[in-house]
């Protein structure tokens, strides 16, 4: 209420300020010789740990602070975060974020960078690209999905779907998830494929109808649970219920901790052909407000983590199972048959490409749900509801309704899977080293200088004016 | 109108001191926020999502500040404004700062500590001392908020309103405490092993906490004692301050605060002179030989206590004879007052007036008087089986005086006063009004009603000429025998107590009261001095008291 107050405030905004500018003054300069990189992912602070040590041992000048964020709201958050110009130097996302990032300019494109991707599956590349063939994430694992299995209900998993009926009818059941991206397996299965080698959408009627017909009628087939709540299916295998469960990548974790060593995982069963699940693409992005040098630094450690021995390293991860995204990992069948079984599903999966905006994952799900829901719940045939499916997709882009759409259904399938996100205390103390770190990003001094020039400006003509009114307004009452 | 335009003047100034600067700053860094591109590298996204709804936020802030400073008041700013909504935005504006670099939410799960077998988390930490501190001054606040606006507005009773205060306080910060608890997750086997050792430690060293913090509780839920009471405890008497769960405090008349833990009153008796009723009797004890006539003694005892309090009137103000002593005649003045702790004003008042009356008349006065004081209606115990002895010392009059007053017989008739007493200054002021009675009478209830228009729903179903005229009888009554209160005060308190019947209540008696004194006024006119007002204000105050204390013992 007084200027004082007022005075002592806006003191203290400048001070903090100029220190700020100073420190961005020398921007790209290190505190006694060290680096400091910040990287956000979704996986636990354990699992990072396994890279990080690794690169300091190489590059003991360079701390990498890790933050996990889980998998709940991390991406919208990132964004957020990336947009007002913080944000992580170096991110972990999932491709499907990726275009929206892309459109924003909040990451950073890598072609400048001239990255050898030799090492990468060539399919790791496809989402990862624009169509004008630009690269913007450094591609470090694949998430795809697999057929989960109990051995202790189960030793010889189903290779065929009519395998899974005959199997299911005498007590192995299984519990499918009939949302699109979860069920998205059966389409190939049934001989069909969403995009050709060159990317296009190919997806045809006749095979999607196939497979929603499949779904449906299998529900008449006991012990087989066709449902679109995630969450129910997971408990139901996860309690031993069923035998069968396509599971995703990012779920075997918590099933491990469940089931334990009985939890096993073979490849999705098939029938005109093999059955191919999405693949997504865990990649590493560059935070495109990031100053020069901790961008360099960064792809430094992504270049690093996609090494081979990295990769074959972080195989060993207690809370995240990923393929692999280097082909010349090689993994021992006896030793890590879960993860060996994953890379062969990885070779038979599909993978929606960034650079057509009409057939973007959000888009997909955001048309297909809804249909798929109506086709079990018997409101319009499988033919009909693969049709108005497709004529859906080829209608213009609604992106606001599609991106709400996803976010939710997100949040429901990953709430049962959300790892252990806890931070020790000395988390705090790399708080403030983050907090420098941001502070040297030329965008935010830019906004720090700003306000403060604003500030104490606004802060003079107010004093002024605030006089002139209180003169007035004392004449007046005389 | 001109202090409507002062008010007006003075809200703006206020308000364009709080809110000028804030919003001048929001209004310049939105305009550079949309000169700025939205997009690409050089956008101010960091000032249009944080900065702009910080400020905003900041601009509500002052606004409520400047509003509470204006219409509250610099007290309850001082505690709402100061100690509870700024803390709170700064602490809002710290957790979004640091919510920028890392998810608020996951930042609060960090771990910080272990403490028999529970994890102290970053958020537990918060809330058991940042969160603790805002929710104690924010309970803090709207206590004394509550408090202020209840007792500015609503006009409720002080010590009822403390009273449920402090219960409501307790409770929310017990609540805060409950819910500091859950939040900190604390192991069930720890918490079990730590209050097994402090039931130890509450046994012997907490014993007396304990037991000042449970007569605290009972004291606010029994409602003997609330703030604003005056007490005499330990030979101490004094105003209660506050009640706390350890200790109540009051203040003395040398405002001197004493501060009793409460397990005191509880196993000791107390003196209230405002528990049920603030008015309460005082005795004076006077020792005049036998030369004097009672009717002189009495009339400059009555006289006495009518100059000096504004309630005890000669209405209320009686002199009894009490014994025949060798020495002389034993009278006990007994006289009421509504503000029992200013007894020692009205006494010395009193004795000053006495003083001089009897050496007016020739009185010597060669010892003091002895006061006593004696209220079986207001003084209230609190019994316990250790107070009984105390109790019989309360109420048992003092028999030993150790100065009587020994007053000579007068030498002289008293001598007519030539300023007229309040008495006749109710009398000859009545006279002028008695021919237009019933027009008086017309006026007073028009007056009333509009004073109070509720009042109208106790005369629904009476005849309101008859009750004109009633009124009329009752004044003519009053005047009539205002020189004879052993006549007067028996016909009041029953027309107290039927008032009560006819659904009359304490607070009725103000508003008829300056009903009849607009109506006087009115009628009066030029003749209506400050002498007339002062002495028809006392007698209707005393009037009041008696229909009360009717209604209160006979209904």
């Amino acid at each position: 209420m007084n200027n004082r107050f007022l005075l002592r405030s806006l003191t203290a905004f400048l001070l903090i300020g100029m220190t700020t500018l100073l420190s961005a003054c020398s921007e790209g300069s290190t505190t006694s010789g060290r680096q400091t990189l910040t990287l956000w992912s979704s996986y636990t602070n354990q699992d990072a740990a396994i890279l990080i040590k690794n690169y300091q041992a190489v590059h003991p000048n360079v701390e990498v602070i890790h933050t996990t964020h889980g998998l709940l709201n991390y991406s919208s958050f990132l964004k957020e975060r990336m947009s007002q110009g913080l944000g992580p130097d170096l991110a972990m996302v999932p491709d499907p974020v990726l275009p929206s990032m892309i459109e924003q300019e909040l990451i950073e494109d890598l072609e400048p960078y001239k990255l050898d991707t030799s090492n990468f599956y060539s399919k790791a590349l496809v989402s990862l690209r624009t169509e004008d063939n630009h690269l913007y994430g450094v591609p470090f694992s694949f998430d795809t999905m697999a057929l989960c299995y109990n051995r202790s209900k189960a030793a010889d998993p189903p290779t065929t779907l009519d395998a899974v009926l005959s199997q299911a009818d005498q007590g192995k059941g299984i519990a499918i998830d009939s949302s699109f991206l979860s069920s998205a397996w059966g389409i190939g299965a049934m001989g069909g494929t969403l995009f050709n080698s060159i990317n296009q959408f190919t997806l045809e009627e006749e095979a999607l109808s196939r497979w929603l017909s499949w779904l449906k009628d299998a529900r008449k087939t006991p012990n087989v649970y066709v449902d679109y709540r995630r969450d129910i299916l997971f408990g139901l295998f996860a309690t031993g219920k069923v035998a069968y469960f396509p599971c995703w990548t990012f779920e075997i974790s918590a099933l491990q901790k469940k089931l334990g060593n009985e939890l096993s995982a073979a490849v999705l069963p098939g029938n005109l052909n093999s059955a191919a699940p999405v693949l997504e693409i865990n990649s590493l992005v560059l935070n495109a407000r990031a100053a020069t040098t901790q961008k360099k630094l960064a792809v430094d450690f992504a270049k690093f983590a996609t090494r081979r021995e990295q990769q074959l390293a972080f195989q060993s991860a207690q809370d995240t199972v990923v393929a692999p995204i280097n082909p010349k990992v090689l993994l021992d069948r006896r030793l890590l048959s879960i993860r060996r079984n994953l890379i062969e599903q990885v070779q038979n999966s599909f993978l929606i490409p960034v650079s057509q905006a009409k057939y973007q994952t959000d888009r997909l799900i955001y048309y297909a749900d809804p249909i798929f829901i109506r086709v079990m719940q018997d409101d319009i045939s499988p033919t009909e509801g693969a049709r108005e499916f497709i004529n859906q997709l080829n209608q213009p882009v609604d992106r606001e309704a599609s991106n709400k759409s996803v976010s939710i259904n997100r949040e429901a399938e990953t709430s049962k899977v959300q790892g252990d996100t806890a931070r020790k205390a000395d988390y705090l103390l790399q708080l403030i080293q983050i907090q420098f770190q941001i502070f040297r990003r030329p965008i935010i001094w830019l906004q720090i200088v700003l306000v403060s020039v604003v500030g104490v400006l606004t802060w003079l003509i107010a004093r002024r004016l605030n006089r002139f009114i209180s003169n007035f307004s004392q004449r007046f009452t005389k | 109108m001109q202090i409507q335009s002062y008010q007006w003047v003075k809200i703006s100034t206020e308000l364009g001191r709080a809110l000028l600067f804030p919003v001048l700053l929001w209004g310049s860094l939105w305009l550079l926020v949309q000169i700025f591109p939205r997009s690409g590298a050089w956008n101010l996204n960091l000032i249009a999502t944080f900065c702009l709804p910080l400020l905003l936020l900041f601009i509500v802030y002052r606004s409520i500040a400047a509003i509470v400073l204006l219409t509250v008041g610099q007290e309850v700013y001082a505690t709402l404004v100061q100690r509870f909504l700024l803390p709170l935005f700064i602490t809002y504006a710290v957790l979004q700062f640091v919510g920028l670099f890392d998810d608020i939410s996951l930042l609060g799960n960090t771990q910080l500590f272990t403490i028999a077998n529970t994890t102290v988390t970053l958020r537990g930490a918060f809330v058991a001392s940042i969160g603790l501190f805002l929710w104690f001054a924010g309970v803090s606040s709207l206590a004394h908020f509550l408090q202020k606006v209840l007792r500015d507005r609503l006009h409720t009773e002080t010590a009822t309103l403390d009273a449920s205060l402090i219960l409501l306080r307790y409770f929310l910060i017990a609540l805060g405490l409950v819910f500091v608890f859950s939040e900190l997750k604390l192991d069930s086997t720890a918490i079990a092993a730590i209050s097994g050792g402090l039931a130890v430690g509450i046994g012997f060293g907490l014993k007396d906490i304990v037991i000042n913090f449970l007569s605290g509780i009972m004291l606010l839920f029994e409602r003997t004692l609330r703030p604003g009471d005056i007490i005499e405890f330990n030979n101490k008497m004094g105003q209660v301050q506050e009640i706390n769960l350890r200790a109540t405090t009051i203040k003395t008349r040398d405002h001197v605060e004493i501060v009793i833990p409460n397990q005191l009153f509880w196993n000791a008796s107390l003196t209230s002179y405002t528990r049920r009723s603030r008015i309460t009797r005082f005795k004076i004890e006077v020792l005049v030989s036998y030369d004097h006539s009672p009717e002189t003694v009495t009339a400059i005892l009555v006289n006495a206590v009518r100059e000096n309090s504004k309630l005890s009137t000669g209405l209320t103000a009686k002199v009894e004879l009490d014994s025949f002593g060798k020495e002389g005649v034993l009278y006990n003045l007994k006289f009421w007052t509504d503000d029992p702790f200013a007894i020692n004003s009205l006494r010395d008042k009193i004795y000053r007036s006495m003083w001089k009356a009897f050496e007016e008349e020739g009185i010597e006065l060669e010892t003091l008087a002895n006061i006593k004081i004696h209220s079986s209606e207001a003084i209230t115990q609190l019994e316990s089986a250790s107070s009984k002895l105390h109790e019989n010392q309360v109420h048992r009059p003092v028999t030993s005086n150790p100065s009587q007053p020994h007053i000579l017989p007068p030498k002289l008739t008293p001598a007519p006063s030539k300023v007229p007493t309040q008495v006749e200054l109710v009398e000859r002021s009545f006279e002028k009004v008695k021919p237009r009675a019933a027009e008086f009478s017309a006026s007073f209830y028009q007056n009333l009603f509009r004073s109070d228009p509720k009042l109208r729903a106790l005369f629904k179903e009476t005849d309101m000429e008859k009750q004109q005229q009633k009124l009329v009888s009752a004044l003519v009554l009053l005047v009539g025998s205002v020189r004879d209160p052993d006549h007067l005060v028996p016909i009041l308190r029953d027309l107290g107590a039927k008032h009560k019947g006819y659904g009359v209540i304490e607070k009725h008696y103000p508003a008829v009261n300056a009903a009849l004194l607009q109506t006087f006024e009115q009628y009066l006119k030029d003749n209506w001095t400050v002498e007339i007002q002062q002495a028809w204000t006392n007698t209707f105050d005393a009037v009041a008291q008696i229909m009360l204390e009717g209604a209160e013992e006979n209904f």
